[in-house]
Formats: structure tokens, sequence, C-alpha cells
């Protein structure tokens, strides 16, 4: 009996410890993700890897709503609103804290984790030995992403000047991804070459395919539209170059054209349209749509209305900004871009007693929320834009009558006379304001003040007022004052960051 | 054997005493061979030739050159007196009879040993005889027999126990055997036999202390063996303080164990740390083991069905379990039945819980005056409302819990099975709490050699919770909240919701406005068999099975709330499901042979879980009946993933004692797990440690005063490896899609790096100490000290966001723990008015050594950034911020320290500005007791402690335009006015909207505390009355959970830790932290 005991409860020990210590029962594969090491093999997976690369436009909160409210709400289209909410109040009222304000945290965030899928894009396509991958498609991709990755570090630079130049995201060890901060400039130059990268790479459309495919991607169009952008931004600008890549644009085979009416750009029904370059494809009513737009415009009840449980939105539109569009006698762009309408909330600006027959505006450059789930497109280049930049090189080159000339481009197509502007100042003036006016909500007005230099005069020279109500009766306007100045041009770095990095220094005024 | 014959020998110079006492430890490891050669020694010739030499000389020689050894008392036996002896082929007697002739001096020779002692006096003689003894064992309490108590012969496997009357028959061998009699709960008594056949024992109730046993990792010890540092909890701690968790009855229970309490939410659960925190990023909780399984979750235990805690604080003694015993371990013993007649018990109470205190806050109109001077507008004609949020959202909570168990078995089964339910609602309203047990122990004995047994348990868990710990949670806006208005609005349709925050609903809303639960159920249980497959050599082996699911519900109906009414509705579903199996196979060695035991276990391991996760969101519903998640019309995210982790161990263990005298233990484990790369996927933790009870010395044998002491020593290393699957894979997630071509195509999103080198955290701990019971064991004094370093920190450390992540796991950095700890049990009066008193008091110094990157910053406040730091040289829990010096009277700003005024306030002006960790922690618990009547007072508390009250940066800070608490209208008005609260912040001209709320001093507050944490008293109905009613026990009780608490802290309560659960960066910060409750308990025990 014991023998029969010892035996086999011996045996089953055994059994059991030559059984679970291979090296098998260990080794465990991740089920539900795929690992790094092979990730980027095939040719679909690269394809995905730069699928997940577009997806940051779609996806993040900053192009989903940050991207409009660090340009227009932070300049003088538009106050915060949003139920004076504190993080992006500060925003509006130039008095960013240095300490933490999650939005910028976020925005700078998003930024590097897209610019870090632009990276693996970038350093695993060349090792894909995969012969279903094509030259031509490798050549594209590297491409695409490279455009990608310029995007996402145009917006880092115009925000906060000269950044961390990552070129990798492919480390955590604190002596390589502690990177200092490059100059402007430099981080300009790194644009600029993954700009060539893609303007060498890249197609003006893509084969077989329709503007489905080529306004949602990467084209040649895309990249000389870019390029123009940054060389105009930069401060090192060089007009000549911005000329060149505008007429790029302009003279593309890709077959760019404003759109006849003005209105259909944002009437939800006319995306991917030939004035567009490149913009965002949201689906509505999916996990594809866009959420932000409900932060700007609230989904109305089923009888229109704005019903009385809904909330201020944020970037309401400022006076400012209602009375370049009346001083200009421009309905056309004024009616596609705001909304007047009732709200059951005061608004401290427009409406401060909550009267019911005054309306408040609204920015409606996309004009279905849909219930956080909007499948309205977002232009991230546009030919009106490029048209404009173009006038103003021609402008800045000394080419005042020219300039004139394709300022008109864009009045003319909402019916507004040519300009009377003659003198290159005079024309400076002109062109910003006709930006103003074309472009705003899209993300451009902030960029325009910074580069015409005359953020912290028009700022400072703003009369803007809020209100309060007492029992009923308004108070006198009470002048806001934004205590710009040229420090405040740029973004603070965040804390976090700060605190992650300590090889990183702050932007000088915070 | 031999020891009567021995014992009071020798008592002159510890220094003597030593050298005998190895050479006893020779003889003794012989003493088999010796017994059995006994007449083979007398038979050894001797030849040498001395000359007038001292007798003692030659018994040197004699010892030199055999294998005798001679034994005597210097105060009897003059062995200094010079004789000759020429030895030719002489025997040992012969050699004794010549030198000892005329000294008055007789000697015995028991096998090799020889005894001198003086003549006249007796010696006793070895026999071997085969003897029948018999007896009758009875009760000094009751003078009835017992039944069913153990006797066994000492050092043997020879065994009986005794019949229905208490008599019991046994043979023995050898007339100095001793018996031991053995029976739970009552005094083990040895006694020798001699030439006794009938014992009569007398077995007295006793604590016996010194003899209990102690559950340990993979086998028991009893507690006056033990050297490692271990802390038992027993049963009465639970039965003392009524509770749904059994964490609630370890705190200020045991010396170096704290439990954190993060929240007040009666799910919230609760935190355990052993001698400090000794990681930064990775898992600090200890190890739980129910009944040898290791268990995924311990909220769920019913505390009812515990029999005794073991907290395992050392590295010796967690050490055998490896890897996971870095942050100590709990071992938990489930009640199990007895050879006794089935006992039916009943258990219930029903209690009532409040908050401790109200916070004043602004009524309306004061109110409207800070709204109107902060620039807001409104038209205050349209609000009637002057509500106080905390009336509206705290409420008088109910609390019921009723149990049955059975338990009983005969001489080859024994069961023990119970059932309860508790109900428990929260203070907050909507908050509550509902689970049923479900536990079934099972023991069989097959035969001589076979037992096999089963543990099982099921437990369902329904809890609805409220939010907290963030700006827009309930807790918070009971203070935040407008008072101007109403819970619902005039069509009571709809929640209202604040007026300058038109997004944010009102504090009712948040709490109970959506539909939001959690329904887990866990079935766990093992199976295992013992085989004794030597007398001395036991298998056993288990199998454990956890199969755990969760399911959360939530639910905002389109109309009611903000959020409902934006998304048409929104729903989620998330399901968990979560499979674990252990199999465990061990071989156990017992020995005993004379002084000499010697234990030793060998084991294999090997566990593997799988747990899966799925989660649906939908908003945009048709019908607003429906609630689930298929009743939305747009699908925001839908995920599935399957994660899996496996692990195998090999442990040891060895032990060896002498004479119960010293002793010595070595474990020593090896541990393998999926989680790390096969560079370094195998971890090796070695343990030693020594024990020597000195009270056991002959020497100290006079030293009545102190029966036991006991002094110990340990050194180890354990490890730590509480990181997610995967760990040191780089991983890229399938998600993040984009749309070309009007199709959804696919796309990949990078989530972690690959760190191949991802290895164990190692700590590595010493422990000093000294058990000492005096007084007959009526005082129990324990002090340990210890130090533990913790290398290759598992730090989920925050990386720059520009590398494209934002934290990166890596083994950085260095932790040390250093304290003491002491433990005073003592009884202070005994006989009809009885008093105990237990009292802990620990000492921890918790220091960062390395950090590798320097610094990590952690503990984030909305809109304020973190409120702790992480770097060499520092505690974990080290406050960060600025240095507030009060309100300027000119300007109503904080003065903050700047270092260089120019510049104005830097981000450099920042230090560290307080520090979370007591200086002690301390528990003292009273049980007095007076025939049927015993009244329980705990008293608990820290000392020495900061927290920040982050709490009040919002509650006081002006900065927003929400209600704040009443000391606002103590804020800066005007020029010249003093005062230590700022003007308000929203409309400042100077600076940003909120400088005077940065993270600063100001909200540093001392956290010490002394809280009479229970308060308990009990009735046991006579029994006289209860024979009649055929039932063995009724009691009836009351308790009052923290009655009264003595505290400087400003808040709700100073036991919060609103990050406690998320990180060890950042304790002691209060940021709109559920309250701790008073609570009422009243309850009834029946066994039948």
């Amino acid at each position: 009996m014991k023998n029969y005991f010892f035996q086999k409860t011996i045996g089953l020990f055994l059994l059991t410890t030559v059984c679970f210590s291979c090296r098998k029962f260990l080794d465990l594969k991740p089920v539900s993700a795929i690992t790094t090491d092979n990730a980027y093999t095939t040719a679909p997976n690269i394809e995905a890897a730069l699928n997940g690369a577009y997806s940051s436009f779609m996806g993040t909160n900053y192009y989903q709503w940050q991207y409009i409210e660090l340009s227009d709400m932070h300049s003088d289209n538009a106050y915060n609103g949003g139920s004076n909410d504190a993080t992006f109040l500060p925003i509006d009222m130039m008095n960013i804290p240095s300490d933490n304000n999650g939005c910028i945290y976020l925005s700078w965030q998003e930024l590097y984790s897209s610019i870090a899928k632009c990276n693996a894009v970038i350093d695993n396509t060349a090792n894909v030995t995969d012969p279903a991958l094509t030259d031509n498609r490798r050549t594209q991709i590297i491409g695409e992403a490279s455009f990608l990755r310029a995007f996402h570090y145009y917006q880092l630079v115009k925000q906060w000047g000269g950044v961390p130049i990552e070129k990798h995201s492919n480390s955590t060890d604190p002596s390589v991804i502690r990177i200092a901060r490059s100059a402007d400039t430099a981080v300009y130059n790194f644009i600029v070459s993954d700009l060539e990268v893609a303007l060498n790479n890249l197609p003006d459309a893509y084969d077989g395919a329709d503007a489905s495919t080529n306004k949602v991607r990467a084209t040649k169009g895309a990249a000389n539209a870019l390029l123009a952008k940054v060389w105009a931004q930069r401060p090192d600008r060089d007009y000549n170059k911005v000329l060149q890549y505008c007429n790029a644009v302009i003279n593309s085979p890709a077959g760019y054209s404003l759109m006849t009416n003005y209105a259909d750009l944002f009437d939800g029904n006319h995306y991917l349209n030939s004035e567009s370059i490149l913009e965002i494809p949201y689906i509505g009513g999916t996990a594809q749509g866009c959420w932000g737009t409900e932060l700007f415009y609230p989904t109305h009840a089923d009888d229109g209305t704005i019903s009385a449980d809904q909330w201020q939105r944020y970037c309401v539109p400022s006076r400012t900004l209602v009375n370049a569009y009346e001083n200009a006698g421009d309905p056309i762009r004024e009616n596609a871009k705001i909304s007047f309408e009732d709200v059951p909330w005061a608004d401290e600006n427009w409406n401060a007693c909550g009267v019911p027959d005054v309306k408040v505006p609204f920015d409606v450059v996309q004009k279905h929320p849909n219930n956080w789930s909007s499948g309205d497109h977002i232009y991230l280049l546009r030919l009106a834009d490029i048209i404009l930049l173009k006038a103003e090189a021609q402008n800045e080159l000394g080419d005042a009558g020219d300039a004139a000339t394709t300022l008109n481009l864009i009045r003319s197509r909402i019916h507004l006379p040519g300009t009377t502007a003659t003198s290159q100042t005079d024309l400076r003036a002109a062109i910003l304001k006709e930006r103003q006016l074309e472009l705003s909500f899209e993300g451009q007005r902030w960029d325009d003040l910074v580069r015409s230099g005359t953020a912290v005069t028009v700022m400072n020279n703003l009369n803007e007022n809020k209100y309060t109500c007492n029992n009923g009766s308004l108070s006198a306007p009470l002048p806001i004052n934004y205590n710009m100045n040229l420090q405040k041009t740029l973004l603070p770095i965040p804390l976090l960051e700060l605190q992650a990095n300590p090889n990183l220094t702050q932007n000088p005024g915070y | 054997m031999k020891l009567n014959a021995i014992k009071g020998f020798c008592q002159n110079s510890l220094f003597k005493k030593i050298i005998k006492t190895m050479k006893l430890l020779t003889i003794f490891i012989l003493a088999g061979i010796a017994q059995a050669n006994a007449k083979g020694y007398a038979q050894e010739k001797f030849t040498f030739t001395m000359n007038s030499v001292p007798v003692k000389q030659i018994f040197k020689e004699i010892e030199k050159k055999s294998d005798f050894t001679i034994f005597y008392r210097q105060d009897q036996v003059d062995l200094n007196k010079k004789v000759s002896i020429e030895a030719n082929n002489f025997s040992i007697d012969q050699i004794m009879n010549k030198i000892l002739r005329g000294q008055g001096v007789t000697y015995k020779i028991q096998g090799n040993i020889v005894i001198l002692k003086p003549a006249g006096s007796e010696l006793n003689v070895y026999d071997n005889l085969n003897t029948a003894i018999s007896g009758t064992v009875i009760s000094a309490t009751t003078k009835l027999p017992i039944p069913g108590v153990t006797v066994t012969e000492k050092f043997t496997q020879n065994g009986t126990a005794t019949d229905n009357n208490g008599r019991f028959n046994i043979s023995i061998k050898d007339k100095n055997a001793i018996l031991v009699f053995h029976y739970v709960g009552y005094k083990e008594v040895e006694m020798s036999i001699g030439d006794q056949t009938e014992i009569n024992i007398t077995l007295e109730e006793e604590n016996k202390v010194l003899d209990q046993v102690v559950v340990i990792g993979y086998g028991t010890q009893k507690k006056k063996d033990i050297t490692s540092s271990i802390s038992v909890v027993s049963s009465k701690a639970l039965e003392d303080r009524p509770n749904t968790e059994f964490g609630y009855s370890l705190e200020g229970k045991a010396a170096g164990v704290q439990v954190i309490r993060s929240s007040g939410q009666p799910q919230s659960g609760f935190s355990i740390r052993i001698r400090g925190t000794s990681s930064i990023t990775s898992g600090s909780e200890p190890l739980y083991i129910v009944d040898g399984v290791q268990t995924q979750s311990i909220n769920e235990i019913n505390p009812a069905d515990i029999e005794s805690f073991s907290i395992l604080k050392d590295a010796s003694a967690a050490a055998i379990y490896g890897s996971s015993g870095a942050n100590g371990v709990v071992l938990i013993t489930t009640k199990r039945g007895k050879n006794q007649k089935t006992a039916l018990t009943f258990d219930a109470y029903n209690g009532y819980s409040k908050v401790m205190k109200h916070e004043p806050v602004l009524n309306s109109q004061q109110y409207e005056t800070l709204m109107t001077e902060m620039g807001q507008s409104l038209d205050w004609t349209k609000y009637s409302a002057n509500t106080d949020w905390q009336n509206e959202l705290f409420r008088t909570a109910n609390q019921q819990n009723y149990q049955l168990s059975v338990s009983g078995g005969n001489a080859s089964t024994n069961f023990y099975m119970s059932g309860s339910i508790v109900k428990q609602d929260g203070v907050v309203i909507s908050n509550t709490l509902n689970r049923e047990n479900f536990k079934l122990n099972l023991d069989h004995k097959v035969n001589k050699f076979l037992k096999v047994g089963t543990s099982l348990s099921y437990n369902r868990w329904f809890d609805v919770d409220v939010s907290e710990n963030s700006r827009n949670g309930s807790i918070l806006n009971v203070i935040l909240g407008s008072p101007i208005i109403g819970v619902w609005d005039s069509t009571r349709k709809k929640y209202t919701s604040d007026p300058f925050r038109l997004d944010l609903d009102n504090p009712v809303a948040l709490a109970e406005g959506v539909i939001h639960n959690y329904t887990n159920q866990r079935l766990n249980g093992n199976v295992y068999v013992e085989a004794n497959i030597l007398p001395v050599l036991k298998f056993r082996s288990m199998f454990g099975y956890e199969q755990y699911n969760s399911v959360y519900n939530y639910y905002a109906d389109p109309y009611k709330t903000t959020s409902g009414r934006s998304f048409n509705g929104q729903a989620e579903l998330a399901n968990n499901s979560n499979q674990y199996w252990i199999s465990e196979n061990t071989l156990n060695f017992a020995k005993a042979f004379n002084k000499h035991f010697i234990t030793a276990v060998a084991g294999f391991i090997a566990s593997k879980t799988t747990s899966s996760a799925s989660d649906i969101r939908t908003h945009n519903f048709a019908n607003p009946t429906i609630t689930t998640v298929n009743g939305g019309s747009v699908i925001d995210g839908a995920t599935g993933t399957t994660v899996q982790t496996s692990t195998t161990s090999f442990i040891s263990r060895i032990t060896y004692e002498y004479a119960e005298k010293y002793l010595l233990e070595a474990n020593y484990r090896a541990d393998a797990s999926s989680v790390f790369g096969p560079q370094s996927r195998w971890g090796y933790f070695p343990s030693f440690s020594a024990g020597w009870r000195i009270s056991k010395e002959n020497f100290f044998r006079n030293i009545t005063a102190i029966n036991d002491l006991k002094l110990r020593g340990s050194w180890g290393i354990v490890g730590n490896s509480q990181i997610g699957p995967y760990a040191y894979l780089g991983t890229v997630a399938p998600s993040g899609s984009y749309v070309i071509g009007g199709n959804v195509v696919a796309g990949y999103l990078p989530v972690s790096l690959e760190n191949p080198f991802l290895k164990w955290e190692t700590t590595k701990q010493t422990d000093i100490g000294i058990d000492v019971a005096t007084l007959n064991s009526r005082i129990l004094f324990t002090a340990d000290y210890y130090y533990k370093k913790t290398t290759g920190l598992l730090l989920n450390s925050p990386v720059p966001a520009s590398s494209g992540y934002t934290t990166a796991l890596k083994n950085i950095g260095d932790l040390q723990n250093e304290g003491t700890e002491f433990q005073l049990t003592s009884k202070n009066l005994v006989g009809n008015f009885k008093w105990n008193s237990d009292f802990n008091i620990s000492f921890n110094r918790n220091k960062i050594l390395n950090i590798a990157g320097g610094i990590i910053y952690d503990g984030p406040i909305d809109e304020r950034g973190n409120t702790s730091i992480a770097k060499a040289g520092l505690p974990l829990g080290s406050f960060f911020g600025y240095v507030s010096k009060g309100v300027d009277p000119n300007t109503g700003n904080i003065i903050y320290q700047i270092a260089d005024t120019t510049q104005g306030l830097q981000t450099s002006d920042q230090k560290v500005i307080g520090n979370a960790n007591p200086k002690f922690i301390y528990g003292f618990t009273n049980d007095f007791s007076y025939k049927n009547w015993s009244l329980t007072l705990f008293i608990q508390g820290v000392q020495g402690n900061d927290i920040l009250n982050a709490t009040r940066i919002f509650t006081e800070g002006m900065w927003e335009p929400r209600n704040q608490s009443a000391v606002v209208l103590q804020r800066w008005t005007q020029p010249g006015q003093i005062t230590n609260i700022p003007r308000e912040d929203l409309t400042n001209p100077n600076g940003n909207p909120h400088d005077n709320s940065l993270i600063s001093t100001r909200y540093v507050e001392n956290g010490s505390y002394l809280r009479i944490k229970s308060l308990s008293l009990a009735y046991n109905l006579p029994a006289q009355f209860l024979n009649k009613l055929k039932i063995s026990r009724i009691r009836l009780y009351a308790t009052a959970e923290n009655l009264l608490t003595f505290t400087k802290y400003s808040g709700f309560d100073p036991e919060v830790s609103a990050f406690g659960s998320s990180t060890n960066i950042a304790p002691g910060v209060d940021f709109g932290t559920y309250p701790q409750t008073r609570d009422v308990i009243f309850g009834l025990s029946v066994t039948f």
C-alpha cells in the first residue's frame, strides 16, 4: 500500500513538473494585440499602420475641435462661451496659467502621439520584404506618412515655437527621449524636408480613385499647399517660395477650383468638392462621426429650436467678427458661418439677461451635430486659403496689382466689388481682413494675426464688452481687457511635459 | 530521551552551558544508535595511565578517547580530588569504581552517558517495557469528561483519542515516555509516565498563546516555533466588529499593517500596506491566500466565514511565495468542521450609518453676493430655492446582514457550510452594495493514508457606486452645487443643472440620474488530496479554480440628465470574465527524534489566468424604455480583448528545531512568469531565519517572571511582478480607423514599446525580533525591527509626451522601508471581571533611494497639476507645491514665497510642502467582560502625517462660478482687511484667474487623528435559560463604529486617499473623497 502511494504520487509530481516547466507554457503571445516585432511585416500591415496615422485627423480631440478653439476662440473671432469653463476661458482671455491646462497638454500629447504613428510607418516601411508591397506603393506610403508628420509638426511649431523633434518614437530611454527644444526655424526646416519627400513621392491623384479618396489623403496638391503655408508662417519667411507653391496648387493637374456658391462649402451636402484639397471625412451617426461639432452647435429639438435644457456652447462668434461681416456687406459668408438663434440661457456678451427675443450667434461651419456624431467634414486645406496666400505673397513681393487681382477672385465669388486698396500697406490689411471673413472658424485666424505681426495690436484694440444682469436689468458694458503681449503669441509648454522632460525650457512669460 | 536524568546538571556558567549544549546536540543526534548499543558502550575497554590528577581530568581523558559523556553537578560532586589510575583494558565500570571509590559519589551508565550523583540519591534507570496506560481526561471547569482529546506519545507517531467518557488506552514502550494531551481550547498537558499505569488528567481551559497553531505558507507552525515575523488576527476581531469586508477587522489589530480606507463607500474596499509601500507604481497590495489558494479579489469574501488571518510580514515568512511576496502575504483560513455535534448558527445584524460632519456652505443669498462679486449675471428672480445639497445627497443609510452556518462532523468527515445575505446602503443616495455568499468546506479521511477535501465558495455582488475624487464628482458637488436650484425642474421630468454651468447636473442627478451598476459573480474552490506516503512523508496535491465575471451597466435616459439629453440617451455594457487555475503539488516531511524536529517542504506549482473583457457603448435611443445598449442607434465603441498570464514555481523549505530552543529555517523558491521576456523570466528567492528561545535554557529556569523569551532574526529576498500581461512586449492595438473612398478602413494604434529586459522587482528584508511572555503568559510582548530595500522597481513612469507615449514601464529605482513595531497583549484582570487589552504601534520610514531619470510627479488635480513628487531622498508621498505666506492685506491675493521677485512666481518656486506618511500608527483594543456581559473598545490612530486638502482648492478657491464653503464669508473684500481667505479669483486683475488657489501650503493640513473606531457591547444569555430552549448560545450586541474622532483636519474626514488605489506616489490627498461614516449596528447570534 505504501509503495503504491509513493510511486503514484511521485510519478504524478514529476509528470506535472515536466509538463508545466516547459517553456511553451510560459511563452504566451498576446491574443488581442499585435506585438511590435510582428506588426509591420506585410503590405497590409503597413497599410493598416498608415490608416492608423490618418485616423489621428478623425479621432483626436485636437482635430475635432481644439484646432478651432486654439485659433478662432483664442483670437478675436470668438468668445469662449462654454458655460464659463475654467479650462478654455484662460485661452480666450490670454492668461493661460503656466502650471497646468488640460486642453494645452492634451493637444501637445495628441499631436506627438500622432507623430509617433507616422514615425512607425516611415521607420518600418523600408524593412518590409513582402513582395506585395510594390516600390511605387512603398514610395507613396513614405510620402503620405511624411506629409502627415509635417502637418502635425506644423501645428506644434506655430503654437509653441521650437519644439523637440522626435524622429523615431521607438524608445523609452530617458537619454534618448528627453529631447531638448529645437529652434523654430529648425522645426520648420524639418517640416519642409518632410514635405519635399511628400512632394516627390505623392501623386496628384491616386490611381483610379475619386474625390472620396483624393480629398482625404495626402497628395501632391496637399503637400504644395502646406509648403505654401509653412513658408509664409515661418519667421524667416520666403514669399517667393510661397508664391511658387501656391501656383503649384492653383495650376495643379488635380484641377482645384473655387466653388461657385460659397454656402455650398458648408451646407453638409457638397463635401469632397473641387475647392477642397484635404478634409476629414467624418461619417455621421457612427463611431467615425465628429463629436466636436456638438461643442460648437447644439443638436436641435425636433421642432428645430434649441431646447430649454441645452447649455452654452464654445466658440461664440464675437461682435468684432459679426461687425466685420456687416461692415463688409458680406451676408453670404456670414450666413454660411454664423447662425443667430434663440437660446434658453443667458450669454454674458450677447444677451446677459437672457431676454427671449435677443438672439445669440453660433459657429455653424458644421451644421449637423447629430447628438455628438456629426457627419460634417472639416476642411484642413482649401483652395481659397491658398489663393489668398498667393495674394499675400504677391503683395509682399511688391506686386500690388496682381495681388489685388488675386484677392478679387475670392471677393467676386461672394458678389463683393473689387478691393479699393492699392498700396502695399492697404492691401496687406485688406488681405488679412479677407482671410478673416473667408476662413473664419477654420482654424486660421490666430496664425494670420501672428504672421502679420498684428496679434498684439488687434487684441488690445478690440472694443469688446461683457455685461452682467441684476434682477432683469442689464449692467453698463464692462470692457474686456485681453492684456495681449508678444510673448503670449506662443502657448506655454505644459507643466506635465516640463516635469517629464527636464531638458525642456518654458516659453518666456509663463 | 535521557532528559530527566540530565536535567539540573552543570548549571555553572553560560559558557560551559553552551559547550555542554553542543555536546548534547551531538549526543542526541546519535541517541537512537546509542540506545541500541547501550551494552556495547559498557563493554568498551580503556588503557591509560594517569598519576595524581584531579578526577575531572580523567573524565576529560575518557571523553576524549571514547563516545562517553560524563554529566554531574558541581555543587554535588567534588571532582578536584587527585587520584591515580593505571587502566589496562578496563571497562568503564572498572574505571568508575576505581576513581570514585570513597568519594561519596555514585554513578550510572546509560548508553554512552555517565551520570554522577552523590551516593544514596536515586537515579533513573532506563527500562525497556511494553506498558498499557489508561486513564480519564476531565475538564477543570466543568469537571466533566472530555471526549476527543488526542493522546500522543511525544516524539512518536503513537497516539489515540479519548472516547465519549473521556477514557483512553495507549501502549507505550518506555517508562520515560511523555504523553501529550491535546484538545482545542484547552491547555496542552505533557505527562511523564514513570511507573503509573492509570493517569487521570484535568485539562484547563486556557488561552494557549504559545502553543497556538499559526498558519504559515504551505503549512502550519506553533507560535513558539516561529522565527519570522508573523501577525495573527483571530476571528474574535471579526466578531467584535461586524462588517461587510474583512479588511476592517485587520485595521489597527496588527503591528506594521496599515489598512487604508480610501473612501467611505461600502463597496470601495480597502488597501493594505504591510511595513510601508515597497513599490512606486507596481502593485503594493499584499498577496491574499484563501485556504491555500491565491485569490484575485478580496472584497467579496464573507468575513463571517473566516477563522483566522496570518499576516506574513518579513522576507523569511513570505519568501515561500517568492515573486508574489514582496508586499507581505495575508493568509486567510476559513472555518472548517470539527469532530463534534452539529452546530447551527444564525447571525443577523441591522445598522445605520451617517456622515460625521456637515460642512457649512453659502446659502442662496450669500451665493448671489459672491457670484455678483465674481462678475456673474443671472436673472436671480427666476430662482427661489435655497438648497443645501448635503441634506439632499446624504442620508441615514441602513445595513443588514443575515448569515446561517452549519458545521460539524465525525471522526472521518467534517463539514462547514454557510450562506449569507448582506445589504449595505451608503450614506449617499443611490449608493448601495448587496452581496450573497455561499460557502462549503468539506474534509474526509478515506483511510489511514488518504484524506480528501474541498473548499468551495460562490458569491454574487451587486453595487451602485457614486462618483468621487474628481471635480465633477457627487461629493465635491455637495459643496459646489448651486444653492438656488432645487433637485427637479418645474416639470419634474428632468433634473436641474447649475445656472452657471448648464452642462453640469445637480449633485443628486450626478448620483442617481443614471443607471450604473456592477454585478459580479465569483465561483472559487479547490480540491485536495493528502496521502501519508510514509509516517514522516506526506504528499499533497491541490487544484484550485476561480471563475469571476463582472458586468457593468450604464444608462442615461434621454430626458432626465444633461448627458442623457445631449446624447439622446447613452448606454454602456462592459463584461469582464476571469478564469484562474492553480495546480499545487507538495511533499511534506516531518520527523521528530529525541529533541530534534525537522520539517521539509518541496513542491511544484503552476497557474494560469485568462481574462477577457468586452465593452460596448451606444447612444441615440429611439425609445427611452429600452435601457440596454441595443437601444442606441449609434455605436460609439465596441471592444473585446483577452489576455493571459502563466506562472510556474518550485518551492522548498527546511526547518530544524532542537529541544524547542534552537530554531532554524530556510526557504527557497524559483518563479517564472510569462509577464517577463525569456531573458529574465526566472526569479530566485532564498531566505533564512533563526530563533533562540532563551527561556528554554537551563540558566533561565529560575526566572519565573518570564515564561517565554525568544530572539529571532531573518533575512530574505522576495519579489514583485504585479504588472500587466505581456508587459515586456511592445504592443500595437488594431484600432484607429479612417475613412478612405467612403469606406471605413482599419488601422493600427501603437500602445507600448518593447522592453525585453523587464525583470523582477526585488525586495531584500532583514528582520530582528523578540517575543516575550511574562506572568504566566498574561502579558505578551513582541518587538521587531526591519529594514527592507527594494531594487529594480517596476516603474510605470511618466515619459515626455513628445516620445509619442506618456508612460513606460521600466525597472528603475530603489526604495527602502525601515521601521520598528511593537505589540503588547495583556490580561489586565482575570477572574469574574476580565479585562484584556491589546496595543500595537508601528513606525515606518520610507525613502526613495534612486529613480532613474530623477523625478516623477503624480496625483493629478483638475486644472492644477500634480500634488506629489517622487525623487531620491524623499519619502513616497511627498507633497509638492508653492509656499503660501498668507493673504496680502493690500491686494487680497496670496503671497507666495518667490525666489526671484523680478521674475514673479515661477514653477521653480515649488518645493516639498508636506509628507503624507504618518510618524506612527497605532491601535488599542480593550475587551472587558463581566459574567455574561462583554464590552470592546477599539481605538485607532495615525500621527504625524499631512493631508493635502485639494477639495478646498475647489470649495474655497472662488475661481469658477460655483458655490463655496462658508469659510469664504471671511474673504478679502477691501484693502487693509486682514484675513486668511483671499479675494475672489475669477475677475482678479492680477495675473491668472486661479493664482490664489495653486497647490500650496495653504492646503496642507495636519492629518493626525485618534479615533474611537468601535465600541461594542455584547450580552450572552445565561446558560440555564438556554438549556431549557435547547440552544447553546444566544449573543446580543450593539456596536458603534467611528464613534468619536479627535483631529485638527478640516475636511469631512481624515481617513482619505483620493489616489490611494491608483498610485503609490500620491497618498493622503483629499479631493472630493467620499467620507467615512458613523455607524450603529445591532446584532444577534444564535447557536443551536
